[in-house]
């Protein structure tokens, strides 16, 4: 059974059609990558797979359970599934630690110490292990991504969904953000990935997904899609891309 | 005489009472004071010689002879201190049982109140500046500027001198001062009053000519209180029949106690007791308006936030309600008419904080709400994008940044909340404000009073703005 599955998915805002049946399906360890032009729905759709959002029509399933059933805790999947933001969304008033401890402690029922001890593991993990005390103002946009991701680890996750996280960075520090994830990737985590960066995208993506108008056009291993795309609009979007 | 300045307020909640005339409570005004032992008596304790109060003790006039005629009715006299604003409705929400406050008998006052004979002849008096002996009356001061209290029967005397302009005064004192200043040419007020205040206060002042008009003073009661009225004369027959009247006419009005000494330097020992009283009362009326005022503006501003338009209704309903109309109306309804309604007499001191909260409650909720809505949106979907619930996401992530946002406008509120809890001494509390006015009407110098009531407002005002900037600086490296 795959840990996530997503059918026949669609979402509309008012008269504004995002999804138009989307059918993807996430297998344990799998890494994901989106790609598609910029609002072809690729954010709606991760948004979709926390329940951020509720689909309009068809079926979202997360390790078993349906979203928007009213017997499914949406706290219960929200755990099970961290979001990384392309705007990081850190919390201003917390530092770095303190950021990675909230959810822990409030969500989880951790004790504050073995919290911490956890979250201090967790900085390293994304070379901030210094940052700890700092502020998110004090810190980086790549600093602030990683503290992110760090954050979303800490209520130990199945499955990690990335919405663009390197899009609001200079690029001198996307870097270090995707080193994180390459990280991430290889140590077994399931992962859902919207990016541009298609040179990540080749490297650690087991499969690689093209949306366009709210559906997904082409799908399948990296190389095969970027190598030899069968339709004319992947084509034409990864013309454009590459030649960047 | 002084006469309701909040005329149609009075009317409003008198209408209402009458509406509500089923529900009051049974037995005769008169019985009770019998049972009891105990007659309240409500005042205006701004207005010597009839009444003062001095450190919680009431003297004047009025005050000796409420005490007497109490001893006459089988109790003890109870005073309540009440503003003359108030004073009809409070007497009609049986806040008391008698008011003695120097009241003069109108015939439209006669059409809802009841009045005892009359005990005191008085009218009213010109004052003007020494060295202007040009003018001896009204008649020559055509053209000229006159002061007044105001809605005091002076305003019926100058209506029939059309050429005269008339400036009013909340208070009499207040009117002499500017006469002494040289801003007037005359003040027209009550004689006894008006006496009062140039024997103690203002020594380039004096009165010229004969009294104006012919007022009677008289004791008011409820309109249903007869028994009790007859009552009253009868007391106060005994009073004149046994030389006791007499003995306190020439106590307070006789030619010694218009000779009576200026009290010689200021007494600072008197002014910064009393307003320190009043100061307490101040800042625990802010204190407790802002306890319950917070969390019932967070309370409110989290509930108008909710998507189900029927729950947020009634809050917006609240909110409009209490920001929409002026806090004296509301701290007037709360205290004279909220009781009738419920059936239950409220404090003075349980309405104060009643309505101070929910006033200030409605404006903080809208800080509240504004403040949470300038957080990013993205800070609630992190939250609950880690499994916290709303109510998690709300208390720990979005609440801490914007009470820091909001925290300008909050002192703000707070300070504000400050100055407006001196509309409390309309149901006579003497807070800073009343306390103010109090002691200026005893001492007549308002000049030294009200600045030092200023002070002691800043002395408030300040460390509190001072201390938001520090807590501004703290926070401002994470927010």
């Amino acid at each position: 059974m795959p840990l996530a599955e997503v059918k026949n998915l669609h979402k509309s805002f008012g008269k504004l059609q995002v999804l138009r049946g989307v059918d993807l399906a996430l297998q344990n360890g799998e890494v994901v990558v989106l790609v598609g032009p910029s609002g072809c729905g690729k954010s709606t759709l991760l948004r979709c797979l926390n329940g951020l959002e509720l689909a309009t029509e068809g079926t979202v399933t997360v390790s078993g359970l349906r979203l928007g059933d009213p017997r499914t805790d949406l706290n219960t999947i929200r755990r099970k599934v961290g979001m990384v933001f392309q705007r990081f969304n850190l919390f201003p008033h917390l530092s770095a630690l303190e950021n990675v401890t909230l959810a822990p402690c409030k969500v989880l029922g951790i004790d504050r110490a073995e919290a911490e001890a956890q979250a201090r593991e967790l900085l390293e993990r994304v070379h901030l292990g210094h940052k700890a005390d700092s502020y998110p103002s004090q810190l980086s946009g790549g600093q602030q991504q990683r503290v992110a991701i760090a954050r979303a680890l800490a209520v130990k996750p199945e499955l990690m969904l990335f919405d663009e996280p390197t899009s609001a960075l200079d690029p001198e520090l996307v870097g270090e953000v995707l080193e994180v994830m390459r990280d991430l990737a290889r140590g077994g985590m399931t992962m859902c990935v919207a990016t541009h960066e298609m040179v990540f995208a080749e490297e650690v993506a087991h499969r690689v997904a093209f949306l366009d108008h709210g559906k997904i056009i082409e799908e399948g291993a990296p190389h095969a899609i970027f190598q030899n795309p069968t339709h004319p609009r992947t084509r034409e979007f990864l013309a454009r891309v590459l030649n960047h | 005489m002084r006469s309701d300045r909040l005329r149609c307020i009075g009317l409003l909640l008198m209408g209402l009472v009458v509406l509500l005339g089923g529900c009051r409570r049974q037995g005769t005004t008169l019985g009770r004071i019998r049972a009891e032992r105990v007659v309240r008596i409500g005042t205006d304790a701004t207005y010597p010689p009839f009444e003062t109060v001095r450190a919680g003790q009431y003297s004047g006039f009025d005050v000796e002879l409420g005490n007497a005629i109490a001893g006459e009715l089988g109790g003890k006299a109870e005073w309540v201190n009440t503003s003359f604003d108030g004073i009809f409705p409070a007497l009609d929400a049986e806040k008391f049982d008698l008011v003695m406050s120097a009241v003069t008998i109108t015939d439209e006052r006669k059409k809802r109140l009841l009045f005892s004979d009359p005990y005191y002849t008085a009218g009213q008096i010109v004052a003007i500046r020494d060295g202007n002996e040009g003018a001896k009356g009204l008649q020559d001061l055509d053209g000229k500027l006159a002061g007044i209290q105001i809605n005091t029967t002076a305003t019926e005397v100058l209506k029939k001198y059309p050429q005269i302009r008339v400036r009013q005064y909340p208070s009499l004192d207040l009117a002499l001062q500017d006469l002494e200043n040289g801003n007037l040419a005359a003040v027209v007020g009550d004689a006894p009053t008006t006496k009062y205040f140039l024997a103690h206060g203002f020594s380039k002042l004096s009165t010229v000519g004969t009294l104006l008009t012919e007022e009677h003073y008289g004791i008011v009661m409820r309109a249903k209180d007869r028994e009790l009225q007859q009552a009253v004369n009868t007391a106060l027959a005994k009073l004149r029949a046994d030389g006791r009247f007499a003995a306190l006419e020439a106590k307070w009005f006789g030619a010694e106690a218009q000779s009576a000494p200026v009290a010689s330097g200021t007494p600072w020992g008197l002014i910064l007791r009393t307003l320190g009283v009043g100061l307490k009362l101040t800042l625990l009326l802010t204190a407790l308006g802002l306890l319950f005022g917070l969390p019932l503006g967070l309370t409110v501003a989290l509930a108008r936030m909710v998507k189900h338009r029927v729950v947020a209704w009634p809050f917006n309903g609240y909110v409009e309600l209490f920001r929409g109309t002026p806090l004296l109306v509301q701290i007037i309804f709360i205290y004279y008419a909220l009781p009738q309604l419920l059936g239950v007499n409220l404090p003075g001191m349980t309405a104060a904080v009643l309505a101070l909260s929910l006033n200030s409650g409605a404006y903080i909720s809208e800080i509240f709400r504004a403040g949470i809505q300038s957080i990013d949106t993205g800070q609630m979907e992190a939250a609950r994008s880690l499994g916290m619930s709303y109510p998690q996401g709300m208390r720990y992530v979005v609440l801490p940044q914007a009470v820091r946002r909001v925290l300008p406008p909050l002192t703000n509120e707070a300070i504000a909340l400050l100055k407006d809890s001196s509309l409390i001494s309309v149901i006579g509390m003497a807070e800073l404000t009343r306390a103010g006015q109090e002691l200026s009407s005893q001492l007549a110098i308002p000049l030294v009073v009200w600045p030092v009531v200023a002070l002691f407002y800043l002395a408030i005002t300040f460390p509190l703005t001072r201390l938001a900037a520090l807590l501004e600086r703290k926070w401002r490296v994470n927010a």
